[in-house]
Formats: C-alpha cells, sequence, structure tokens
C-alpha cells in the first residue's frame, strides 16, 4: 500500500462526511411532515386521554375528528381570563410548545421560589372542556416543565368543582428509558385521580412525595424515579399557582368568570 | 467463495450471533415479542446492505488511517435515517425500540462486516454478504422473540396462541420470558446447540476439517 498524503486524507474525510451530512438532511426533509403529523395525532391523544374521550380502540380518524369537537378555549396567561380572539389563529390547532426562543408570543414570569420552574410562560394556551349537559364535567390544562434530564409535557385534567384531579397524561418527555419514563404508567397515573390540588387557603399544595399517598395532596413517586415524579409534582404545583393557571381557576370557581357550555 | 456461499455461510457455519457471538446486546434487548423484533431485524438489515455496499465501493479511496472512523460515519448516517424513518412511519414501535435503533451503529456485526469483508471485496460480493448476514441476524432474532412472546404472553404477533390463565385458558405465562436474562439462556441453548451440531458435522469422514476463515480474527466479541 502506498503511503498516504495527508492532504488526499482529509480530502476524502470531508468528501465522506459532506456525502453523509447531505444523505441524513435530505432524509430528515422528507420525513419531517410525516413526523410532524404523528406528533399532532399524539398530542390529540393525549388531550382526549385527559379528556376521559379516549375509548380503548379507536382510528385515528377518530381521534382527529373527536378531538376537533372538543370545546377549546384561549387562555391570555398575562391577564389570566380566556380570549375569543388571539393572535395565533385557530385554538385547535395551536401548539403553543412549539414557540421557538425568543418568540414574541412568550411571556416573562417573574421566578421566585421555584426556579426551577419555566420563566417564560407561552401568552396563549389553548385549554379544553368537557361539558356534560349545562355543567362543566372536566377542564384540561396542559402543563411543562423541567424534568431530570428534559422539558415534561403533561395534561392534567381537573374535575367540574375545579380542585380535584380527574386525570393526568404525560404527553412528550426525554426521561430515561425505562427508568423515568415510567411517569407514563397508566397505574402510577391513575392514583393521581382524586388527589386534592388546593388547600384550605387556597394554595397550589399537590406534591410527590415518599410515603403517605393517603393524604389527598400527596401522590406517592416512583421507587427508582424518584427525581423525575417529583419533578412532575413541581410542575402541576407550579401550574396550578399564582403564574399559572391558579387565578384563572379562582376566578371560575368563584364565578367571578362567567363560563358557559358552547 | 460463489455468490451462493456469501448468503448461505452466514445462515449457520458463519452465524454472526450463534458462532461469531456478536450483536448480543441488541438480541437481548429487543427480543421480548415478535413485532419489534421484526422491525429491529428489518433495521440492522437495511443497514449492514447499505454500509457494506458504500464501503465495498469506497475500498479504493478511503486511507488505510482512518478508515475505521469513515466507516463508523457512513454505517452512523444509515443509522440516523433509518431511525427517522422509523419515527416517521412506525411512531409506536420507534418507540419500543427506543435506543435501540441508535445503537445499531455499535452493533458489531454490521462494523465488523464492513472492516472484515467489504474492505476487501466487491460492490456484489459485499452485497451478498450483508444480505447473509443480516438474514442470519434476523433469522436468530426472530426465532428467540418468537419464543419470548409465546412463552411470555402466550401471543405470537399479539395474536394469542396459548390461551393465557387470565383469560381464562390453562396456559400460566412464564414471567421470566419477558425479562433479558431469558433471552441470555435462549442464545445460550442456541449457541449450545449449533456448535454441537458443527462438533458432529465435523468428526464425520466426508466433511472437511473446519478452518475459521482469516477475517474472522478481526472481530471483536463486545458488541
Amino acid at each position: 500500500m502506498a503511503t498516504e498524503k495527508i492532504g488526499r486524507t482529509l480530502l476524502v474525510a470531508a468528501a465522506v462526511a459532506l456525502g453523509c451530512s447531505a444523505m441524513v438532511s435530505l432524509a430528515i426533509q422528507f420525513l419531517r411532515p410525516v413526523q410532524d403529523a404523528y406528533a399532532q395525532l399524539g398530542r390529540n391523544r393525549a388531550v382526549l386521554a385527559a379528556a376521559g374521550e379516549l375509548p380503548e380502540t379507536v382510528s385515528d380518524r377518530m381521534v382527529v375528528s373527536r378531538y376537533l369537537d372538543l370545546d377549546v378555549r384561549m387562555v391570555d396567561m398575562s391577564s389570566q381570563v380566556f380570549v375569543d380572539s388571539s393572535p395565533v389563529g385557530d385554538a385547535r390547532l395551536y401548539d403553543h410548545w412549539a414557540l421557538g426562543e425568543g418568540s414574541p408570543l412568550l411571556l416573562h414570569v417573574s421566578a421566585e421560589a421555584t426556579s426551577d420552574q419555566p420563566s417564560l410562560l407561552p401568552r396563549y394556551v389553548p385549554v379544553y372542556l368537557v361539558w356534560e349537559g349545562q355543567t362543566l364535567h372536566r377542564l384540561v390544562l396542559p402543563i411543562h416543565g423541567q424534568g431530570m434530564w428534559s422539558t415534561i409535557y403533561a395534561y392534567l385534567a381537573l374535575n367540574g368543582d375545579l380542585s380535584t384531579v380527574a386525570a393526568m397524561q404525560v404527553y412528550r418527555h426525554g426521561e430515561t428509558p425505562g427508568i423515568g419514563d415510567r411517569i407514563e404508567d397508566p397505574k402510577w397515573l391513575s392514583t393521581w385521580i382524586g388527589k386534592r390540588v388546593y388547600d384550605d387557603t387556597g394554595r397550589s399544595q399537590l406534591h410527590v412525595t415518599r410515603g403517605s399517598s393517603d393524604s389527598p395532596y400527596r401522590v406517592n413517586l416512583i421507587t427508582g424515579a424518584s427525581v423525575t415524579s417529583e419533578a412532575l409534582g413541581n410542575i402541576v404545583r407550579f401550574w396550578l399557582g399564582p403564574q399559572g393557571y391558579g387565578p384563572l381557576l379562582q376566578a371560575l370557581r368563584g364565578s367571578t368568570l362567567p363560563l358557559n357550555p358552547p | 467463495m460463489n455468490y451462493r456461499q456469501y448468503l448461505t455461510r452466514p445462515l449457520l457455519d458463519e452465524n454472526p450471533i450463534t458462532v461469531q457471538v456478536l450483536g448480543l446486546c441488541s438480541a437481548l434487548a429487543v427480543s421480548r415479542s415478535l413485532r419489534p423484533a421484526l422491525i429491529m431485524a428489518a433495521s440492522v438489515f437495511c443497514v449492514l446492505v447499505f454500509s457494506n455496499l458504500a464501503v465495498s465501493l469506497l475500498r479504493g479511496v478511503l486511507p488505510r488511517s482512518i478508515r475505521l472512523i469513515l466507516e463508523v460515519t457512513i454505517i452512523a448516517s444509515a443509522v440516523i435515517v433509518v431511525d427517522e424513518t422509523l419515527k416517521a412511519y412506525a411512531p409506536d414501535i420507534s418507540q419500543v425500540l427506543s435506543v435501540f435503533v441508535g445503537l445499531i451503529i455499535t452493533n458489531c456485526i454490521v462494523l465488523g462486516r464492513a472492516e472484515a469483508f467489504a474492505m476487501r471485496h466487491g460492490p456484489l460480493e459485499s452485497v451478498a454478504d450483508a444480505v447473509g448476514n443480516g438474514a442470519a441476524y434476523a433469522g436468530i432474532l426472530l426465532l428467540v422473540a418468537a419464543i419470548r412472546e409465546t412463552l411470555g404472553s402466550g401471543t405470537l404477533l399479539e395474536l394469542p396462541i396459548l390461551p393465557t390463565t387470565a383469560s381464562g385458558g390453562w396456559y400460566p405465562p412464564n414471567e421470566m420470558m419477558l425479562y433479558a436474562p431469558s433471552a441470555f439462556f435462549i442464545i445460550g441453548l442456541l449457541i449450545w446447540g449449533v456448535a454441537a451440531w458443527r462438533h458432529k458435522a465435523n468428526r464425520s469422514p466426508h466433511s472437511e476439517l473446519e478452518t475459521q476463515p482469516a477475517h474472522l480474527k478481526y472481530q471483536e466479541t463486545a458488541g
């Protein structure tokens, strides 16, 4: 074998790297629309599951049509009221989690004691209402925040009383496969059902802690995935607190904000 | 050797899993049920064929000093494309397989064939070799997955085969089959069986003396 010239070695290395990256970028470019469609479907599914409207076997088409049937309201997080029209268009299609950094639709909130929670919140957030006749049956709230390694995105459904948990649904996360991803376990998520999110003084009080899951304000953490499951508790507490949906829910409970079926 | 031998030798005599003991991690991890194993086998197959073909075509220009790096670059690119394709068209299975599709990069079978075979053979021979080895890997993976799913869940491709006691049948599922160690046992038994069979075949007066092909010496048993 002839001795190798450095120039040629570098040239071949660059050519192979260029060829490979071109192949990867092209593939991703072509596949992105399909992946996005599936991501949208997954989000619809998660919302429906939290709303209690997802039957066990259901076609993709049914998921979409049932999702579009939901009563969606847009919440303006700066004034904590429902808004009829917002600059982001159709609330059913709007994904407030897809906002890029530096988007004008992000809102600065003063980070207090909960420093591990987002200091930038989306200005407009879609929430989903499930009606039973004239009374509110469930309110599905999107929540997100820092897990152990990644941002956890989830849907929390409250009962019509707006102070007990109806369902908890983890939508997306990047926690450790096989360990942190046990927060998706339906068995564990079902232990959230019926927990109280506010104490008598109206403070957001739901915690994920070790032991004593008898308390209405406590969810037992997952052994082996304690950091991730505790983080989910922190996220819920933050989003139901004063910087999240707290004021909105208080107004709705106190009927100072009128709420009527569509 | 002719093309037919390149295709058939890996299936038994030079099987990458049972004889060369390569690619075990994924064989252990994704063999719990048949459907993800099918997708995994297809993914490894595609990566193997692509990398063998690409390396074989480039074997004249790849500088010796950095050939391994370039081989891994080619393999890694193919794996990313396969991973993204799965995320687009089989998102559920992609989630089950999670990191193991990405880990095909470190599957010793792929780098082993690229380095030991494709670097010294033409494109057609290399593709034949990749097809043979891919099929051999798939065969073992699917066999292990079929055994584990049948005994562990009483189903095959999620269709009930053995009626489990939970659903009113007579078969109490063997839960151990759902955990990785059971794959160790099954693959161990397979390796034993194949080794015993080869031993017996080699002692018969008509067979040629078995000699390990020289290129096998390059392969490691870490993946």
